[in-house]
């Protein structure tokens, strides 16, 4: 008995001593950020920012001309294909596309809902750097909506950011294209109000690149959404604002658009890094080691990572080199032949990265918007509102560096001719930059110039991407486009 | 810490004063020895109708106090025959106990103690270290396969060195880890650097009765290892080991050889919309290759004779011109027949006061596969000192050092390497090995050849412990252990033709974990029927994980593989990591006369993986046992000489969830434009808490016919509720998933063990046993998602239905595919044909692509939802990845001085969607992705009677898509019977090796995983894996291995 007693005094008396370890259960997680550490100070805020810019880049970095060009009919295979590539240039896509996926644009959208959510209560010593946040977070959410609107057109909009599994609008349905672009509209606004004046960055939002991509906006809800002179007139004020900006002007020499970065004429790239990011869609233009000879590696050829995917079609490279003088051409695409294989070869001149090592680095940043696009969407917004000679002073600006000719469209153009000098420009000027097909659509011509949609004017929906089957099976309340 | 736990643990003895012994009538004393006079310690020596007893002490000796009126002594222990002797005058009595012939007798370890096997209510498997004896393996895991009832032990990997895996009773989770907790001498680690040769038994805890008691990590169920141990033999003993055996894989594909396939893909090529591909340099059917090319395939020149080393046929194109080509194998430039070898060194011994055990090994594997391999040293060693009759210690270590080189992603090196067709050149003019098709789908020479892979692990295990018998019945124990596994990688990728970047990588990681287990146990009879024991216990336990890893790129040269020679820093990460696992534990057992048997533990389980609200659980086990044999109307039974039957019932958790988990995570390592960014990573989710099994076991153990056959039982239901579960969000969340506590899945099956001792006596005898498990499962709740059933992913029909993916009442595992209608004869059939949504519809006769078309030749698959059209949604399910029945049986036979044991195991249930192979049917990769022989027996016209749909170079591109989506073309059982092991051994009689000094030599040879019967047999895999596709990431490619083996053990 008298041990009895011991053994109980003993465990008693561990146990107790043993208490004082349950607090040893509080591990102090130093690896990463928990919610509960996040948002404290102004360095949360703007690390997110950058955190939301590296989300948006690997968004875009290969999407972009999928949605933006590739279903031109200016596209056909490189030298070999497949269907990734293939489905879109032959405008025969399925909801199991990879890029009929949206998650990666919520994915951002939701960073960006967590900035706007949290960064008005952090206090900051700068108040202008605050809203500068703000505004950051503002353009790249506008610009997602502005993108989803335009490819899928019904959407879900989701302001608030997701934190929790147990949020009542987990599941949401799909909101009119209507609803989705008004949010463009609402959002580019705010970030117009709240981005400092003197913000110059080149990969980061900015004054010049909220107003480009209000342009944009605006001119895209005038011409394809019924949005009228009222469209124009806000399209035009914010691309004027974006022109009479001096620190942004047209470089003098068209290749030299790409040779550099951040020069003068870029208003908004993402930034594409050595080690940080690399690759995106410009991987699939150039030409795969295997099929070359050794002594025209970068003398000219110039050599990719992997196969060419995906090339211009013989049409579009008839078009692009009709004119002698344009310079423009042999950045869009180059030829040579390969005699001791017997074999011609092509590729694209832009985005082509560095060749370190013997290997193809591509970390040219992705242009998105740049003092060209400005002028020509000026030319545009002014040729749709009856202004015929300022139309045609901007396209001018353009061809002038391209032709190396003053004046080359005469003032005496009808305003359909102005239109179609507009295009025939862009088609010249934005090679592989994602933008033809939007052009396309907005000038009214994409069922006459895309040879794979001739006749299909009456199939609904055509225009849109279909909704990719992970977002159906994930979310009950999602339903496919109808047609696609 | 430790020195903090161990100055509290240490008073709690020094309170507890040594009692003294009362004097009695007459004493009687002597030693117990075993059979091959080793000491025997725990003899219960006690006097018929009397509470007189007493327990032979490490060396044996016992001493009884007995009234005068004794007569006899009985002793009885674990593991021998009882004996009753009368006692001597002299009142000294030594006694010979023979080894019992029945493991009704065998000790069987649990969790914090042993127990004798007769009085065991829960269910525990217990596999002999024998087992592992003199069979060619590296790691314990291959020895146990169909080993282990209730237990699937599988090979997911065959790479050299690679752990097999355990999954008992189909494991407890949906999503989350099915691994079993691993204890070796009860420290908590992985199966990986365990010396198979140093294993003394292996006890599978199955039921939630015996793996409660390990509470929070336990429902996977626990298997504990314990190594072996020295004896109390008056000399050392010395074995010596050495196996050689010859290694090569077990299954090779058949591939077509270079004038096949150029006879092939010429003339599909010549059909495709690409037929330039046929003259054009860089193509390996193509006439036009030339010095420089990858290809060797080109034309005979005029006036040129056919080179060295290539051969030479008519073009099929046009029979006027030569083609010349090279013929390589590129299967045996990647698999070869490599030497696996292994060496033992062991002593161990002990005399009254100090009992040691030492061994050291050394273990290679040279690698099949080109570019892998895996050896190993180990080495530990054991002591157990009794420092006075109350106090012992015991005190281990165990380290081993192994270093291995495999492929970081064997569907690149393996499945795509192997698809290098035989026209490649291995090598170049100059020497260098060619490359393959892109950077990932490699010449396997040229793979080895840039590429410097090891990975370095060394792994150390101390463990000290202090047994303290305070009273005859009380004993405390306290254990502290401290495992410590260091991981160095290093990776170095010389410059080549697709990167000259020269990337190199370094990562070294550290795990460190301390454990402190402390108990107490007391035993106590009252009268003759009554047993009463019980267990309390502590736990304590932190697992800190370091990690460091750098990586470089822009070397100079190949000459220095570190990343001080690369001048751009890629990336630099390191991590700091902890776990803290508190545990109160305890047992009480009861039983009466040994007939009616009773026990209930629980553990109280606290884990800083959850926020603080939701961290302790508690997880309680009861189990009971009527043994029928010992009633008095079958105690003389001529038949059944042993009946149990028990039952079981309890409940235990699963805490695998990862560190952030419960408190949400935001990424730090996110940048742009060279500035630190931070991303949300981890959408948090305080509620997490255990997820909790609930298991119900019912089972028998009998034997009968003199103990010859012997068989137990079980059947089990398992039930785990608040899964842990990664809930998938919906894609416009920002997260893909979000860990919950929802959700509820259903293990039920039963496992069988039989054994049978045929023939016994005489010069020959023959052993049998057989395993076998079967379980089943069904998901009983899912988080509610507004679909039907719950489901999660699958496939939605236009109509609202769905079908696939996890839900509510259907079983997991299941995968889907398309299935074949049947194959279109012609034009018209064809012309006719269901819109097919993956169909490019190329048809050579007009050059046009036109979706959906077909053409014959093509197959015509089934529309499920009825909308004559051929999409994504008409698929159908073609089997479940993992078998419902796994089993084994062993031979033995033994006649005079040889004996050969024959074990040959299966799986039963599972199929496997072989898409690796399937891809040897599309020529892809712009024409250079080899063939299969089988490709010779594809549809080429009207009235075919085959398997295969028409051959198109480059079908999944340009071609309808009949040999690129996963369907039941390729979709094979994976029922297999494998012949295992094969052992012959001979012991060399005593009359030659005496004069030698040795005490025994046998000489082995021995087989292992000498053949598979399955349908996948000749197509280059492992049937043990399920799969819903052989292409992918995460499925390993390696083949299984056969090993041939000599060896030889000399014991001293």
């Amino acid at each position: 008995m008298k041990a009895k007693l011991y053994f109980l005094t003993g465990v008693a008396a561990c146990s107790l001593a043993f208490q004082g370890c349950h607090d040893k259960l509080n591990v102090d997680l130093e690896s990463a950020i928990t919610a509960n550490s996040m948002w404290q100070d102004e360095g949360d805020a703007k690390a997110a920012v950058y955190g939301t810019f590296n989300k948006f880049r690997s968004s875009f970095a290969t999407a972009y001309i999928f949605w933006g060009e590739y279903r031109s009919g200016l596209w056909g295979p490189g030298l070999a294909t497949n269907a990734t590539y293939s489905d879109p240039f032959s405008n025969q896509l399925n909801s199991t596309h990879t890029h009929a996926n949206w998650a990666n644009l919520y994915t951002t959208i939701n960073d960006c809902n967590l900035i706007l959510k949290y960064t008005p209560n952090i206090p900051f010593t700068n108040e202008s750097e605050k809203n500068e946040v703000l505004a950051n977070a503002l353009f790249v959410r506008a610009f997602c909506y502005y993108w989803i609107g335009r490819v899928w057109g019904d959407a879900p909009v989701l302001l608030n950011g997701f934190e929790s599994g147990q949020q009542d609008d987990l599941y949401p349905s799909r909101e009119s294209a209507d609803r989705v672009f008004e949010q463009v509209g609402i959002d580019l606004e705010a970030a117009r109000q709240l981005m400092p004046e003197d913000v110059v960055e080149r990969d980061l939002a900015s004054r010049a690149a909220i107003n480009l991509l209000l342009a944009d906006y605006q001119l895209w809800m005038a011409k394809v959404r019924g949005g009228g002179t009222a469209s124009l007139n806000a399209a035009k004020q914010a691309v004027d604002q974006v022109l009479a900006n001096s620190n942004y002007s047209l470089m003098s020499n068209f290749s030299s658009v790409f040779s550099s970065e951040q020069n003068q004429e870029i208003i908004f790239a993402w930034s594409l890094v050595q080690d940080e990011f690399t690759g995106g869609y410009p991987a699939d233009f150039l030409i795969p080691l295997q099929y070359i000879s050794a002594e025209y590696i970068e003398n000219p050829i110039k050599v990719g990572t992997h196969q060419q995917w995906i090339f211009l079609t013989d049409n579009y490279k008839d078009f692009l080199s009709a004119d002698d003088r344009d310079q423009r051409a042999e950045v869009s695409f180059e030829t040579f032949f390969d005699a001791p294989k017997d074999a011609t070869f092509q590729w694209i001149n832009k985005y082509s990265g560095s060749w370190e090592n013997q290997t193809r680095v591509f970390d040219s940043d992705i242009v998105v918007y740049r003092y060209a696009d400005a002028l020509l969407m000026s030319a545009e917004i002014e040729n749709a509102l009856g202004n015929s000679p300022l139309a045609i002073e901007q396209v001018n600006k353009v061809a002038e560096r391209a032709y190396g000719v003053a004046d080359f469209y005469a003032n005496t153009l009808s305003s359909q001719q102005i239109d179609d000098a507009i295009l025939n420009e862009r088609k010249k000027e934005f090679v592989a930059e994602g933008k033809i097909w939007w052009d396309l659509i907005r000038f009214g011509v994409v069922f006459d110039e895309v040879p794979t949609l001739a006749g299909r004017e009456n199939e609904q929906n055509v225009l849109l991407w279909p909704v990719h089957d992970s977002s159906i099976n994930t979310n009950p309340n999602i339903k496919q486009t109808p047609g696609r | 810490m430790r020195l903090a736990l161990l100055i509290l643990i240490l008073p709690c003895w020094i309170f507890f004063p040594i009692q003294g012994v009362n004097a009695q009538n007459r004493s009687v004393s002597g030693t117990v020895t075993s059979s091959a006079g080793e000491p025997v310690q725990g003899v219960t020596v006690s006097l018929r109708g009397a509470t007189a007893k007493a327990t032979t002490d490490d060396a044996g000796s016992y001493r009884i106090d007995l009234p005068v009126a004794g007569q006899s002594l009985t002793f009885s222990a674990v593991g021998f025959e009882t004996q009753e002797l009368a006692i001597p005058t002299s009142n000294v009595l030594n006694v010979v106990l023979d080894e019992a012939q029945t493991n009704l007798d065998e000790v069987v370890v649990v969790g914090y103690g042993t127990q004798s096997r007769r009085t065991v209510t829960s269910a525990i498997t217990k596999v002999g270290g024998e087992v592992l004896q003199d069979i060619p393996i590296s790691t314990v895991g291959e020895g146990l396969k169909g080993k282990v009832a209730g237990a699937r032990v599988y090979s997911s990997n065959n790479t050299p060195g690679a752990d097999a895996v355990f999954r008992i009773r189909g494991g407890s989770s949906i999503n989350k880890s099915n691994d079993p907790l691993v204890l070796v001498d009860g420290v908590e680690r992985a199966f990986s650097g365990i010396n198979p040769n140093d294993v003394e038994s292996i006890e599978v805890l199955k039921d939630a009765a015996s793996t409660a008691i390990y509470g929070s990590r336990a429902s996977n169920g626990v298997v504990l290892i314990t190594t072996k141990k020295g004896s109390a033999a008056s000399s050392p003993r010395i074995t010596f080991d050495v196996d050689l055996a010859h290694q090569s894989p077990e299954t090779l594909i058949d591939f077509m050889d270079a004038r096949d396939y150029i006879n092939t893909v010429r003339p599909a090529v010549a059909l495709s919309p690409n037929a330039q591909y046929n003259s054009a340099s860089g193509y390996s059917a193509s006439s036009g290759n030339d010095e420089n090319s990858l290809y060797s395939t080109r034309y005979l020149r005029d006036g040129e004779s056919v080179p060295a080393g290539y051969g030479s046929m008519p073009d099929p194109l046009d029979p006027s011109r030569t083609l010349i080509y090279q013929d390589n194998d590129y299967q045996s430039l990647m698999y070869r027949n490599v030497l696996w070898q292994n060496y033992y060194l062991g002593v161990d011994g002990g005399n009254e006061f100090i009992r040691y055990a030492a061994s050291g090994g050394f273990t290679d594997d040279g690698g099949v596969a080109l570019g892998t391999g895996y050896s190993r040293y180990s080495g530990r060693a054991k002591a157990d000192v009794k420092i006075s009759e109350r106090l012992s210690l015991n005190t281990a270590f165990d380290f081993s050092s192994t270093r291995s080189s495999e492929f970081e992603n064997q569907m690149n090196v393996i499945a795509r390497g192997l698809a290098t067709p035989a026209t490649q050149k291995v090598y170049y003019a100059d020497g260098r090995p060619t490359p393959g098709y892109n950077a990932s789908s490699p010449n396997p020479v040229w793979w080895d050849y840039t590429r410097d892979i090891a990975n370095k692990d060394k792994r150390l295990s101390l463990i000290g412990g202090l047994d303290y018998r305070i009273l005859d019945q009380l004993k405390a124990n306290v254990q502290i252990s401290n495992y410590n596994h260091v991981t160095q990688y290093d990776y170095f990728e010389k410059a080549h033709e697709f990167s000259g970047l020269r990337t190199t990588k370094a990562s070294f990681g550290e795990l460190d974990r301390t454990k402190l287990d402390a108990y107490l146990s007391y035993d106590q009879s009252f009268g003759s029927a009554h047993s009463v024991s019980g267990m309390a216990g502590y736990s304590y336990q932190v697992t800190d994980n370091k990690a460091f890893s750098a990586s470089a790129t822009g070397a100079s040269s190949d000459k220095v593989p570190t990343l001080t020679a690369g001048p751009n820093k890629t990336g630099a990460d390191s991590k700091f990591e902890k776990e803290v696992l508190i545990g109160y534990f305890g047992r009480l057992s009861y039983d009466y006369q040994k007939k009616y048997l009773l026990m209930a533990t629980f553990r109280y389980d606290g884990s800083s993986l959850f926020a603080e609200e939701n961290r302790w659980g508690f997880f309680p086990g009861i189990s009971g046992g009527w043994v029928v044999s010992e009633e008095n109307f079958m105690r003389n039974s001529a038949v059944v000489n042993y009946l149990k039957v028990r039952a079981s019932y309890g409940q235990t958790g699963n805490n695998s969830i990862g560190l952030y988990d419960a408190l949400g995570r935001y990424a730090t390592d996110a940048r742009y434009n060279s500035n630190a960014g931070i991303v949300p990573a981890t959408m948090p989710n305080r509620d997490l808490t255990w997820e909790t099994s609930t298991q119900l076991d019912a089972g028998f153990d009998f034997s009968i016919v003199n103990n010859r056959i012997s068989v137990s039982a079980d059947y089990f239901n398992k039930i785990t509720e608040d899964l842990l579960f990664s809930m998938e969000l919906p894609n416009t969340t920002g997260f893909s998933n979000v860990q919950t506590n929802i959700g509820k899945v259903k293990f039920h099956g039963y496992d069988l063990e039989l054994s049978s001792r045929n023939i016994t006596g005489g010069d020959f005898s023959w052993d049998s046993k057989l395993t076998w498990s079967f379980v089943k499962n069904k998901v009983l709740e899912l988080p509610d998602n507004g679909r039907d059933r719950n489901r999660i992913g699958g496939i939605t029909l236009a109509d609202g239905t769905a079908f696939g993916g996890t839900a509510e009442g259907e079983p997991l595992y299941r995968y889907y595919g398309y299935t074949v209608d049947h194959i279109l004869q012609n034009a018209e059939q064809a012309a006719n044909a269901r819109y097919d949504e993956s169909a490019r519809g190329w048809d050579p006769a007009d050059g046009q692509s036109i979706r959906g078309r077909k053409v014959a030749g093509d197959y015509e698959w089934m529309d499920r939802d009825g909308d004559g059209r051929v999409t994504s949604r008409d698929q159908f399910e073609l089997g479940v990845t993992v078998p419902h029945t796994t089993g084994g049986l062993n031979n033995a036979f033994s006649y005079k001085n040889f004996s050969l044991n024959i074990f040959v195991d299966w799986a039963l249930g599972h199929s496997i969607n072989h898409n690796a192979y399937m891809r040897y049917f599309m020529n892809t990769f712009a024409n250079n992705y080899t063939l299969v022989d089988e490709v010779k027996k594809a549809w080429t016209g009207e009235g075919d009677d085959t398997k295969y749909a028409r051959f198109t170079a480059n079908d999944p591109d340009v071609g309808n898509s009949n040999f690129s989506r996963t369907s039941d073309v390729f979709n094979y059982k994976g029922d297999y019977l494998c012949i295992r092991e094969v052992t012959l051994q001979y012991r060399v009689p005593e009359k030659f090796i005496g004069r030698l000094g040795l005490k025994d030599l046998a000489l082995t040879v021995s087989g292992n995983n000498l053949h598979y019967f399955s349908a996948v047999q000749g197509m280059g895999i492992s049937p043990e894996v399920g799969a819903s596709t052989t292409y992918n990431a995460s499925y390993y490619n390696y083949p299984p291995i056969r090993r041939f083996s000599f060896g030889a053990k000399i014991t001293l």
